[in-house]
């Protein structure tokens, strides 16, 4: 009775999204899409709180046979992700009330929205790979939304390894469809042959660039801090992990696996995690330390990964514990991104570092300090500026417990432990 | 290429090269069959020539500012997939090669309609005078837009079943090597769309006005810049039908489903 309820759900919470920027088509409307964004997360939301894992849509017609459903992972996934993504959108409504381009960064958020659940309900390869490369391509859009120097080399940087992972994804399904003689859907993958090495390298590469793996994390430390700060929550939150998914999904576990495998991702993943921290400490802006901070946290869920695939009694609960972690790592960096933005106001004070040289994070602080003077100036206007930094800031700090012992977060903590800077002084 | 838009749009996408294309696979279906064909080993030769032309003509496409002359680069390359997969001799891959034929019809006649688009509308040829066409004609830069994605092989555009069946039919067929031919093409590909694109929807316009003048006396101009819908409703119309055979690519009747019957009932 219920699954029959919930099976629309599917489709809409994939489609909403993905028609969501039809919406923007009208001048007059598009201060009341952005007001309302929020509300395309929603069915994705609500799909992941009620509906269950027996829940499955299959469309013989669409692609070469798609199939949708709660099953596996998905739905922990979708949790998170709806969840981020509904806060994000809540916040660009007031980040972006004054930006006359809000409707150019909403198309692309929209879009990156459709891929990100549509990736996660995604029960074969084909339809995967879509809303995998619909995601990857607008967050470009997203990354270069500033149009300053360091957004579009950032931008640049970013769609050049986008579009090289597509190419190796597509190898690496290219790989698993030979392997199972035609069958696209995922269940079949557990049954086909043992894909050879060199393909599987190439799934590694392909959704390590979307993860921040160790030799492609490059993008990441660039475009996560140039987005605006609604996006970079999203990117460093829930975006990053599709690519973890991709590993869970499709990297051969068990007694397919390759050998050498588990042990490459071990040690990638723990010199992720030590590197992305060291890295971390000597960066000045707040949002480029979230983003080293995310390649750390990356690593060890890469080691939990290892854990996964090599099989064995250790797979329950490593697969447990990824996905506890992915949960507890969106929520605690979206929040740590959002705050930046609406609760840290302090931060351009405590780091002394970015001085008044040209530095894209202190540009990037006075724009902050205004916004949330703004935010202060006029309480009326829409879910302004407050009403987010006080959702934001409880996970925040429940976040930053978590994560204090990585020192990759000091600046962060000092700003809480100092009072913040009224605002009148900012516009000064 | 220096024929007007529609003549040189049909050229490209199915009147000329299509012929040639056409005649490799009746030669090697029809006249010696793939047995024999295989058995006179004149395939690996096909395949060689094929891949070879795939990364030629990608590599000059980089470097042409012409807009329909990068275009032609692109057929040059584009066409070759049909003689690829042709030449690799297992059945899937000549459903990718067949299918392709199809595709990369809809796909490049999209890109010439709006080549012409833009020439007639705002008196457009290079690439670096696209700046910000985006903003002056949405619905024609949004059918080029589909169509170049296709052609880089974004799923789930047509390009990307061609390149599906290829890259399967290469490993069952046992010629791994074409898998990394198809990769580089991709990235070519992507390395030539993909700037027209960011130039096109990211740049403000540069206006010109001894074109803009032009442009109007040809009278194509509404109130705003797009094209005159006489002009941009069959670029629209392809467009559609090159998101149209990626989506529903397993439904009858789309251009893969038709392949599938005719590769598979000509085999035993």
């Amino acid at each position: 009775m219920m699954a029959a309820a919930f099976a629309p759900l599917l489709i809409i919470a994939v489609a909403l999204p993905l028609l969501a920027p039809l919406a923007l088509w009208w001048p007059r409307g598009r201060e009341t899409v952005l007001r309302r964004a929020w509300l395309t997360a929603l069915p994705a939301l609500l799909l992941a709180l009620w509906g269950d894992g027996g829940l499955s849509l299959r469309l013989d017609w669409l692609l070469l046979g798609a199939e949708f459903s709660l099953a596996g992972s998905s739905r922990i996934f979708l949790l998170l992700t709806a969840w981020l993504w509904l806060l994000a959108a809540w916040f660009a409504a007031a980040y972006l009330a004054h930006d006359r381009r809000a409707h150019n960064f909403l198309i692309f958020f929209f879009l990156a929205m459709a891929g990100n659940f549509g990736l996660i309900l995604a029960q074969d390869l084909i339809s995967f790979n879509v809303f995998f490369s619909l995601m990857g391509l607008s967050a470009y859009g997203l990354v270069v939304h500033n149009r300053d120097y360091a957004a579009l080399r950032a931008g640049r940087i970013y769609l050049m390894l986008v579009v090289a992972g597509e190419v190796l994804i597509f190898i690496g399904l290219v790989g698993w469809v030979w392997q199972t003689g035609g069958a696209v859907q995922l269940a079949a993958l557990a049954g086909a042959g043992r894909l050879p090495a060199p393909l599987v390298g190439c799934l590694l590469l392909g959704f390590g660039i979307k993860a921040g793996m160790l030799p492609l994390h490059g993008w990441l430390p660039l475009a996560h801090p140039a987005a605006p700060v609604p996006a970079s929550a999203v990117l460093s939150g829930a975006m990053i992990k599709a690519g973890l998914l991709g590993w869970l999904r499709f990297l051969p576990s068990g007694e397919q696996g390759v050998p050498a495998l588990p042990e490459l991702m071990l040690l990638l993943g723990l010199t992720g995690a030590v590197y992305g921290v060291i890295r971390g400490l000597r960066q000045a802006d707040p949002k480029t330390i979230l983003a080293w901070s995310s390649i750390s946290q990356m690593g060890l869920l890469t080691v939990g990964l290892s854990f996964y695939l090599a099989g064995g009694a250790a797979r329950g609960p490593a697969l447990t514990a990824i996905e506890f972690y992915v949960v507890h790592h969106g929520l605690a960096k979206g929040a740590l991104f959002l705050a930046v933005a609406a609760g840290l106001r302090g931060c351009r004070r405590l780091l002394p570092a970015t001085g008044p040289g040209p530095g894209r994070g202190t540009a990037d602080q006075r724009f902050l300090g205004q916004k949330a003077a703004a935010g202060r100036r006029r309480p009326a206007g829409g879910p302004a500026g407050l009403v987010p930094s006080g959702w934001a800031l409880r996970p925040a700090t429940a976040g930053l417990a978590a994560d204090c012992q990585l020192p990759a977060h000091r600046p962060a903590v000092v700003s809480f432990l100092k009072p913040p800077v009224a605002s009148g002084h900012h516009r000064g | 290429m220096a024929a007007p838009a529609p003549v040189s749009a049909l050229l490209h996408a199915v009147a000329v090269v299509k012929a040639g294309a056409f005649g490799i696979v009746r030669v090697v279906f029809d006249i010696y069959g793939l047995e024999l064909a295989r058995l006179l080993e004149l395939l690996p030769l096909l395949t060689t020539m094929a891949a070879f032309t795939i990364i030629y003509g990608s590599l000059r496409a980089l470097n042409q500012d012409n807009l329909k002359k990068r275009l032609a680069w692109s057929t040059v390359s584009q066409v070759s997939y049909i003689v690829l997969g042709v030449g690799i001799g297992h059945p899937l891959a000549a459903i990718g090669g067949l299918v392709h034929l199809v595709h990369q019809g809809l796909m490049k006649i999209t890109l010439f309609f709006c080549a012409g688009n833009l020439a007639e509308t705002l008196g457009i040829h290079q690439i670096s005078e696209m700046a910000g066409s985006g903003r002056r004609m949405p619905w024609t830069m949004a059918a080029f837009t589909v169509g170049a994605l296709g052609m880089i092989g974004t799923p789930p555009l047509a390009g990307f079943f061609s390149k599906w069946y290829l890259g399967w039919g290469a490993l069952a067929g046992d010629q791994p090597w074409v898998l990394a031919v198809l990769a580089a093409s991709t990235l070519l590909n992507a390395a030539y769309f993909l700037p027209v694109l960011y130039r096109v929807w990211f740049l403000p316009p540069r206006l010109q006005p001894r074109r803009e003048r032009q442009a109007a006396q040809a009278a194509y101009r509404r109130a705003g810049q797009e094209a005159n819908w006489m002009l941009l409703l069959p670029s629209l119309a392809t467009a559609l039908l090159v998101l149209l055979a990626g989506l529903l690519a397993a439904a009858p009747g789309s251009p893969l489903s038709w392949v599938q019957l005719i590769v598979m009932g000509g085999e035993p």
